[in-house]
């Protein structure tokens, strides 16, 4: 179980919280993509074994979307941060 | 049944408190709730950064919005409590909501704000006792000890089977006894009430009308 | 010598005249174990009790029926299983070891048939024949249909006891705890661990498993300074007890280790009663969040395999010690020792001066020791260089075959008999390693103690103490002070510098590895009792290839069952190894998992079950449904009316009278449970642009319109009906299934995609009590309800609304319909709801009202063609449902992209249809649409339905469905086919609109 650092709240239990996928970010202007593009976008997404950028919605808490550095092999959480605050490795 | 033509409001736990109101008193309880029924309550939105929203809602509410979670602000007549970094709950009197939903738009006008009277959306309970705080914490993962939780700390959080806001009135250090007001959605408000039971059995949980 | 012989009260032969000060001799406590009375006293565990009454065998083996005793003295039981209690008390598989004896308690054996002392089963010795190791995977792998016929004998020859006979009467609870430490284990160690910790402020958590604090202080008897450990271990208690930062368990055992200083323990609260006492509940299941940890777990001994060593009086040497200095027990009358380090020397001295013949101690080390030559010299008979080969006995141990052995336990001479009731056997230690395991600690292993010790190199939480391959009781103190120390100091704390007390143990010295003594041919040497897995198993496993330690486990199932191979592990994995020609850290260990004991699954659930488990949402009128026949169902989580019953009306004829109403007079129905947003901001327009399909910025105030959302895959999400309140001001209503998922959607659109808009979304369906009342009748029942309200047509035209009292509430009406009928939709403060709901009822009567469920809703929108989840599944386009008209070319909108993605314009795509039966046919639930009147042809779905319903309005069964090229084929005369349900009906494929497909009604 997880304790996620909620950027407003501070860390709480995972179970506030509701997991929103990896942390990909909108193309700006989805009719520049062609559909292989844009395919890629809607479906293909890395799984690595180690760091990854996921969003998470603190839907208990404070109904805040951000994003989490996890590493999927320890669970360690490195980092968290508002929509369009990542901090400089 | 009450008579259509009287629109009395009613509390999803008005039944339960009713008979209660009839039980007599378990002094040995160590854990007691009471309902606080149609406290007036308004959502507040409006940014933390838009300094002309803050000065205009101190000055509708003489109070000064809390800008950080879990806090809260008292002021004459109503309370603000954090529920997000631009949403507050404002708790005033019984039967106050729409008025102050009235003055506070009125007073917000042309500033980006949003105000609605959420009177209605969730009910109050309030408790007390030397075991109150053991009851919440069997169903709340948040570390609900001083200094973790001080009197005056307010946010929102899963307690039991309902996710409540959670405002911590006495921390119960010294010879005070802790006490706590929830707000719980009222719709799920039996359901919760089954749990608090469960929860407050071991500690003699009474109900005060 | 068996306590079954005996049958009388109260003959505590066994029980010495001094030691045991665990026990209260002033309190004598009667129980029951099979048919006997027998009596203990308090402060004895079952196991204790029983030996103190001579009872030797209590059960029989898994697998073979081997008669069993007791093994250990605590958790790392793998023997003395027991039913404890009776009826819905009864739990089956509780070690005696760990069971605290209570007045009249009953406990029973296990595996048994039909009695203890006769077991069928071991005497034709069919169990034997029936489980070598691997014998499931071979029998029914190969063979499946070979279980039918083993299954019954099997059912009664294996498994461990009876379930209760009925539900459990008891109560159990959740709990919640931070900490700054938490302490698993409350020996030396530990209790030193917190002493340090709770001096520097630290908020502690201490938890042991046992009743009382102390671990092997209490089990052998050693000096703290300078006075007696379980002593000292009182003290230590009423110093840490005064502390209000530090809180002490005992009962309580710290079960799992997970991610971010998250634990679980369970709290035994009241298994040492007969029941709870009142209102408190059985056991307690605990999460805590803590900082940082120490295990101080401690050590568990480990047996020297030979043949026949599952004997009952054969047990592990600690053991042995801990009954007499705990309980006053001696474990036997003449004992064998054997042991392959010096702490049989120390227990040799206690056991004699207790009163028990020692025949021989067997030591496997050649050579003397130090301590060795020291007993010899005190008279005891010292065999160095020697080890038991074989226990004498059947149902219990009357002697021990005893030969010269090698260092790899070959023998190496004639083996001689002792005769002896008791053998005490000590193969050295294995530390705790469990909850380090849990943690992802690594392990090391250390030749000198031939065991696996946690490696601290990277591993998040402490280890201190035996559980740390820190045998010696100074070292368990020092390294339980410095740790403690450490923590506090780590967490900010200014930890003092520790008192350690002066400590006088046991020597224990080295402990050369040795498994097991080579046995007689055809012997068995048991290495997992619990699962009856022997030296030989684990032989065949690795001939038949099964030599990675994971699969041996589930070859030979060893390690595996109640104890998880406390006492076998190692063992097992160490004769692997020894068979591969490898060292020990070669093989590794099996993974460690959570829990560290087995507990119950009630304790898990806390007492969380019905309504408190899966809570329900109610409506503000929930009450009045419920007593005016509501029949309730679940709703996204909603109780809700499906039909009112009528007596004397089945639900279809009382679903049919709902939906008539509703087509000839007027109906309300309750319908709070719409997901509900409040949208507000100079951006709020412009905001709903982009999530809808069709526009919502040129719509005009006090007017509504529907939307459709799709995914950013181009399939349909979400639908309702959003109305415009001022320029700057929206209701939004979702359906009921997906009002939270779509309140995410919103908020990760403004958050994260255009943070740039000013808008706020709050969710409000809890503030809203909505009711709509929907019918030919429906506008004069309005004017009646709100005589302050304009409810003309031109006033209050369909998507339009108005504020005013209805039935004295302040509500918002909306008029829209899903019933095709003239339909408003009241919205009051929720508080007001039910009084609102009866103004309406009460109003109702002469316009012929009546209250319908959501079957007459789901009938009133199919005869519709609304679709809802059931159409729209996920997969489902605009183009698809035949609203290609709702969706703008002229702006960009989520989803957009996707339209023109090749499969959501394939041809050949199902699209929505509705299909109408024969006179008299009921078309099947789920059912598929084929072209042939054939339930058994293999034939092609043509399309399936969605939802089907009786239409009274119409006198016929209708349904929806998607179809491929559905909008080319009205008028097709198909088959609705189902299978499963052996249902089959004809069909006519049709628009998906059956009734009123203009929608005069609904703006008349």
């Amino acid at each position: 179980m997880l304790l996620i650092p909620c950027p407003w709240c501070g860390p709480r239990d995972e179970t506030e919280f509701v997991y929103g996928e990896a942390a990909v970010n909108r193309p700006s202007d989805p009719n520049s993509l062609s559909n292989q593009e844009w395919t890629e976008h809607l479906y293909f997404r890395e799984n690595p074994k180690g760091e990854h950028t996921e969003r998470w919605f603190h839907r208990a808490g404070c109904h805040r979307w951000f994003s989490v550095r996890r590493n999927t092999v320890t669970h360690v959480i490195s980092a968290a941060w508002p929509p369009g605050q990542e901090p400089k490795p | 049944m009450d008579d259509a033509t009287t629109a009395r409001p009613r509390s999803p736990l008005a039944e339960l408190f009713l008979a209660a109101q009839s039980a007599p008193p378990d002094d040995s309880a160590t854990v007691y709730v009471q309902s606080v029924p149609f406290v007036g309550q308004v959502s507040l939105r409006g940014r933390p950064d838009d300094a002309a929203f803050l000065a205009a809602a101190q000055d509708a509410l003489g109070l000064a919005l809390p800008l950080t979670a879990g806090g809260m602000a008292e002021g004459e007549a109503h309370r603000a409590l954090w529920l997000g970094p631009d949403h507050w709950l404002i708790v005033t009197g019984e039967g106050q909501g729409p008025a102050l939903a009235g003055a506070l738009k009125d007073r917000l006008r042309g500033l980006f704000a949003a105000v609605i009277d959420v009177s209605g959306a969730r009910m109050r309970l309030r408790l007390g006792g030397p075991a109150s705080r053991q009851v919440l914490a069997s169903g709340c993962t948040l570390d609900l000890e001083p200094p973790a939780f001080p009197a005056g700390h307010a946010l929102q959080t899963p307690v039991g089977n309902a996710t409540v806001i959670l405002h911590c009135l006495d921390a119960g250090q010294g010879e005070a006894e802790p006490m706590y007001d929830l707000y719980l959605p009222r719709s799920q408000a039996l359901s919760f009430w089954r749990w608090l039971e469960h929860a407050g059995k071991p500690y003699g949980l009474s109900v005060r009308a | 010598m068996t306590g079954q012989d005996a049958g009388t009260t109260n003959r505590q032969v066994w029980r010495t005249e001094s030691a045991g000060h665990g026990i209260d001799r002033s309190q004598p406590i009667s129980f029951g174990f099979n048919q006997f009375r027998l009596e203990g006293y308090q402060g004895d565990t079952v196991a204790s009790a029983l030996l103190a009454n001579g009872v030797r065998l209590v059960g029989r083996s898994f697998k073979y029926h081997r008669p069993r005793g007791i093994f250990g003295i605590g958790s790392e039981e793998p023997n003395a299983l027991l039913q404890i209690g009776s009826g819905a008390r009864r739990e089956p598989n509780t070690r005696a070891t760990v069971q605290e004896l209570h007045q009249d308690l009953v406990a029973g054996s296990q595996n048994h048939w039909p009695s203890l002392k006769f077991d069928l089963g071991a005497m034709v010795g069919l169990a034997g024949a029936l489980f070598p190791a691997g014998f499931y995977y071979k029998t029914f792998i190969a063979n499946p249909k070979r279980w039918l016929w083993y299954e019954k004998h099997i059912r009664r020859m294996a498994g461990l006891g009876e379930p209760p006979a009925d539900t459990d009467p008891d109560d159990y609870a959740h709990a919640n705890a931070h900490c700054d430490l938490l302490i698993a284990g409350g020996g030396p160690a530990g209790l030193a661990a917190a002493l340090a910790a709770g001096a520097a402020g630290a908020r502690v958590i201490l938890a042991d498993e046992n009743p009382a604090l102390g671990g092997q202080l209490l089990l052998a008897p050693q000096r703290v300074g300078g006075i007696a450990g379980h002593a000292w271990v009182e003290q230590a208690r009423e110093q840490l007890a005064a502390l209000p930062n530090v809180r002490l368990m005992t009962r309580t055992t710290v079960a799992g280790v997970y991610d971010h200083g998250l634990f679980t323990m369970v709290e035994r609260c009241a298994d040492h009663q007969s029941e709870p006492d009142p209102h408190q509940p059985r056991q307690r299941f605990w999460r805590v969040r803590a900082r940082k940890a120490v295990f101080a777990t401690g050590a568990i001994e480990r047996p020297i395999a030979f043949a026949n060593n599952d004997r009952p009086g054969v047990m592990l040497l600690s053991a042995v010690r801990g009954y007499l200095e705990r309980f006053g027990v001696l474990a036997g009358r003449t004992a064998v020792l054997f042991a392959n380090n010096d702490s049989v020397y120390a227990a040799s001295r206690e056991l004699v001066a207790a009163g028990l013949r020692i025949e021989a101690i067997v030591d496997t080390r050649p050579g003397l020791s130090e301590a060795a030559a020291a007993a010899k010299a005190d008279g005891l008979y010292v065999l160095s260089g020697h080890g038991v080969t074989a226990a004498r006995g059947l149902r219990e141990v009357h002697g021990a075959d005893v030969a010269p052995i090698d260092a790899d336990g070959r023998t190496r001479g004639a083996a001689k008999t002792l005769p002896c009731d008791l053998i005490a056997v000590s193969g050295g230690w294995n530390p705790a390693v469990h909850l380090h395991a849990q943690s992802r600690g690594r392990m090391a292993f250390r030749e000198d103690l031939a065991a696996f010790v946690p490696d601290a190199n990277g591993a998040p939480y402490a280890s201190a103490g035996a559980a740390n391959g820190a045998y010696d009781l100074a070292a368990c103190l020092a390294e339980g002070f410095a740790v403690g120390a450490a923590a506090a100091n780590a967490l900010g704390l200014d930890a003092p510098p520790p008192a350690i007390p002066a400590a006088v143990g046991d020597p224990v010295g080295a402990a050369p590895a040795l498994w097991s003594v080579q046995a007689p041919k055809g012997a068995r040497c048991f290495v997992d009792f619990q699962n009856d897995v022997t030296t030989k198993d684990i032989g065949l496993a690795h001939r038949e290839n099964y030599v990675s330690v994971e699969h041996l486990k589930r070859y030979t199932t060893l390690g595996m069952g109640t104890d998880q191979g406390k006492t076998s592990n190692v063992a097992g994995l160490a004769l692997m190894a020894a068979k591969r020609g490898e060292a020990i850290p070669a093989v590794g260990t099996t993974t460690f998992r959570p829990p560290y004991t087995p507990f119950t699954f009630n304790a898990m659930v806390g007492g969380q079950t019905g309504e408190i488990g899966h809570p329900i949402r109610r409506t503000a009128a929930h009450d009045w449904h419920v007593a005016n026949g509501g029949v309730l169902t679940d709703a996204a989580g909603w109780s809700r009316p499906m039909y009112y019953a009528t007596e004397g009306l089945t639900p279809q004829q009382r679903i049919d009278e709902e939906v008539l109403a509703v087509r000839n007079a007027v109906g309300v129905v309750d319908v709070s449970t719409l997901g509900k947003l409040d949208i507000q901001g100079p951006d709020a327009a412009k905001f709903l642009d982009r999530v809808y399909t069709n526009r919502f910025s040129n719509l005009k105030v006090g007017r509504g319109r529907y939307g459709v959302m799709l995914r950013e895959d181009g399939r349909v999400y979400d639908d309702g009906v959003t109305m415009r309140l001022a320029d700057d001001h929206f209701h939004m209503t979702t359906t009921t299934n997906h009002s939270s998922s779509v309140f995410q959607h919103l908020e990760y659109l403004l958050q994260v995609v255009w943070p740039d808009l000013r808008v706020f979304v709050t969710p409000v369906t809890e503030q809203w009590f909505a009711a709509a009342i929907s019918g030919p009748n429906a506008r004069a029942l309005l004017a009646d309800l709100a005589p302050e309200v304009d409810v003309s047509n031109a006033a209050l035209p369909m998507m339009g609304m108005a504020e005013g009292r209805v039935a004295g509430v302040p509500a918002r009406i909306f008029r829209l319909s899903f019933s095709g009928e003239i339909a408003y939709e009241i919205n009051v403060d929720a508080d007001y709801g039910l009084a609102l709901w009866n103004g309406i009822l009460t109003a109702g009567g002469p316009h012929g009202l009546k209250a319908y469920g959501t079957e007459a809703m789901g009938t009133l929108r199919i005869e519709k063609g609304h679709f809802t989840h059931a159409e729209a599944d996920g997969r489902i386009t605009m183009d698809d449902l035949g609203l290609t008209g709702m969706v703008s070319a002229a702006k960009e909108f989520i989803g957009r992209r996707s339209l023109g993605l090749p499969d959501l314009v394939a041809p050949g795509r199902k699209q929505l249809v509705g299909f109408i039966a024969a006179e008299g046919e009921r078309i099947p639930v789920g059912a598929q649409i084929a072209a042939l009147d054939d339930l058994d042809a293999v034939q092609d779905a043509l399309g399936h339905t969605t939802s089907q319903a009786y239409s009274a309005t119409l006198g016929r069964h209708i349904a929806l469905g998607l179809m491929k090229n559905g909008r080319a084929m009205h008028g097709r005369k198909v088959f609705a086919l189902s299978p499963v349900l052996g249902q089959r009906a004809a069909v006519e494929v049709v628009p998906p609109c059956f009734f009123d497909p203009e929608g005069g009604r609904q703006r008349g």
